[in-house]
């Protein structure tokens, strides 16, 4: 509206042409705001996201023991055991990052295709380790391998083929592998005053506990192998292989070697031969007791046991063996691994 | 004429923006920090494994090297661990390339911080992370020792290695 002396530049009212312009201008920048983020999407570049979950995934491994921690014990082809796995971490304990056990390791590596493997003792590949290692909803491919830096030999690996021509996110750890040693060796020799005619071996669970994870003989967790070597003019007949818990108040619980048919279980050979007592010894007797066996039976970290090895003839003069970490030779020993987990 | 002006410059501002937004080759800072991130994790990696003993008992195989001054055992068994693959990418190198440069710093008799090279190779700024490690020392009096170091008590001595890719 004209205003009677003011002139047109002064008057404060904006032009149609101005106020249309104004409004594009305003609702195209409206719109790219809207846009803006769903064109951020384009922004999680495949490096950058892949690099994070092959991290993430290597901190899984080889900082984490895993859900539940001793998960290696569970036997696969039984459903619920299967379930109960809910993450897949390889160190020896919470506190000690980087230091694998090799018992999860043969576990962690031991796969087969998803046709079939729920009836196995093994993981099904790629399910399971997406579901309890990798996670997240995108179904990523992925190669998890090992390489020891030491004397024994361990090259595992799990997962599809590297791809040629697609890149994919990395990372390597640096880690060290527990070997675990158990073998007790018990040498009996003839000799004129033998007056003993069972051999008992006390394993006191909360002396081999005593040391710091790494460096453990872990009872509940591991093979444990005692060997008898009889020596030369020494023979004897076994009749009785069994394990009683200690110390004994009022009647000694004792379980048979044959009480379970399947693993873990306890297994003795004489001479090399499966064990029908009463069978005649005359090199040694090796008795093997499956890792998971004790904590099947009952036992924890603070109970003790005895193993008994009952013989027709006297065969030492010794009442008790210990099995310590002074009489198992050698021992537990780390050594040095490389892990590198790609994604893609 | 503004009408059409202003109709062009929002379209040229949506499709500048799409074009800017959906680029996916922009080297983000992120970029390089993942790089870092695992070279720095490597080398943490590898400190630590050097300074954890393969038995019970004894201290670690770093603590030893620094103690008696050992930096070709050093060299030796860091670039080992950090340049050693799985060898499972066939199509790779079945090695890495990876060089440092090392020193620590240690308490000397006047009680005062002193730093001394650890072995290494020479650095020519190319893109490096540094990665640290306290080093327990006992109180121990190997020949060694660089001749200052106060070696009558405990200490704690601080490694620094230098790491690059070549």
């Amino acid at each position: 509206m004209r205003v009677p002396g003011k002139i047109d530049h002064e008057e404060g009212l904006l032009s149609l042409d101005f106020i249309i312009g104004f409004t594009i201008f305003m609702i195209a920048l409206i719109f790219v705001a809207i846009m803006i983020s769903g064109l951020l999407v384009h922004l999680q570049s495949r490096t950058i996201d892949y690099d994070a979950v092959a991290y993430r995934t290597s901190v899984v491994l080889v900082e984490d023991p895993g859900e539940p921690k001793d998960w290696h014990l569970n036997n696969l082809t039984i459903p619920a055991e299967r379930d109960s796995v809910k993450r897949l971490g390889l160190t020896v304990d919470k506190n000690y990052p980087d230091i694998l056990k090799l018992n999860k390791i043969n576990k962690f590596f031991n796969n087969s295709t998803p046709l079939g493997c729920y009836s196995l003792d093994s993981f099904c590949n790629p399910d399971d380790y997406r579901s309890r290692l990798i996670f997240g909803d995108y179904p990523y491919r992925f190669n998890i391998s090992l390489k020891g830096l030491g004397q024994t030999p361990l090259d595992k690996t799990v997962g599809d083929p590297i791809p040629a021509h697609t890149s994919y996110g990395f990372v390597k750890r640096i880690v060290k592998v527990q070997m675990p040693n158990s073998t007790m060796k018990i040498p009996l020799t003839p000799e004129p005053d033998l007056n003993q005619n069972e051999t008992v071996i006390r394993i006191d669970f909360s002396d081999l506990y005593a040391r710091p994870a790494p460096y453990r003989i872990d009872p509940l967790g591991e093979n444990l192998t005692i060997v008898l070597n009889f020596g030369v003019g020494l023979t004897a007949n076994i009749t009785r292989a069994q394990i009683c818990t200690y110390p004994l108040v009022g009647v000694p619980g004792c379980v048979l070697e044959d009480a379970y048919e399947n693993a873990p279980r306890m297994n003795v050979s004489v001479d090399g031969n499966s064990y029908i007592p009463p069978q005649l010894v005359t090199n040694n007797v090796t008795v093997i007791i499956d890792d998971g066996y004790f904590q099947r039976v009952g036992f924890d970290r603070f109970d003790a046991v005895d193993i008994k090895l009952k013989f027709v003839q006297n065969v030492t003069n010794q009442s008790l063996f210990y099995y310590n970490y002074t009489t198992v030779n050698p021992l537990p020993v780390l050594e040095p691994a490389v892990i590198e987990v790609r994604v893609w | 004429m503004y009408t059409i002006e202003g109709v062009a410059a929002g379209i040229l501002m949506i499709v500048t923006a799409y074009l800017v937004v959906s680029t996916t080759t922009v080297l983000t800072p992120q970029d390089v920090h993942i790089i870092d991130m695992q070279l720095q994790q490597l080398g943490n990696d590898a400190l630590a494994m050097m300074d954890t003993p393969d038995n019970y008992g004894p201290y670690s195989p770093l603590t030893y090297m620094i103690m008696t001054n050992n930096s070709s055992s050093f060299r030796q068994e860091f670039l080992s661990f950090v340049n050693n693959a799985t060898n499972i990418d066939t199509s790779g190198n079945d090695r890495d390339r990876l060089n440092y440069t090392a020193s620590f710093t240690y308490w000397n008799v006047t009680n005062q911080p002193n730093t001394i090279s650890f072995g290494g190779s020479t650095y020519y700024r190319e893109n490096a992370v540094k990665v640290t490690r306290w080093v327990y020392l006992p109180p121990f009096n190997p020949t060694g020792y660089p001749a200052d170091m106060n070696s009558n008590t405990n200490q704690t001595v601080l490694l620094e290695v230098l790491l690059w890719r070549e």
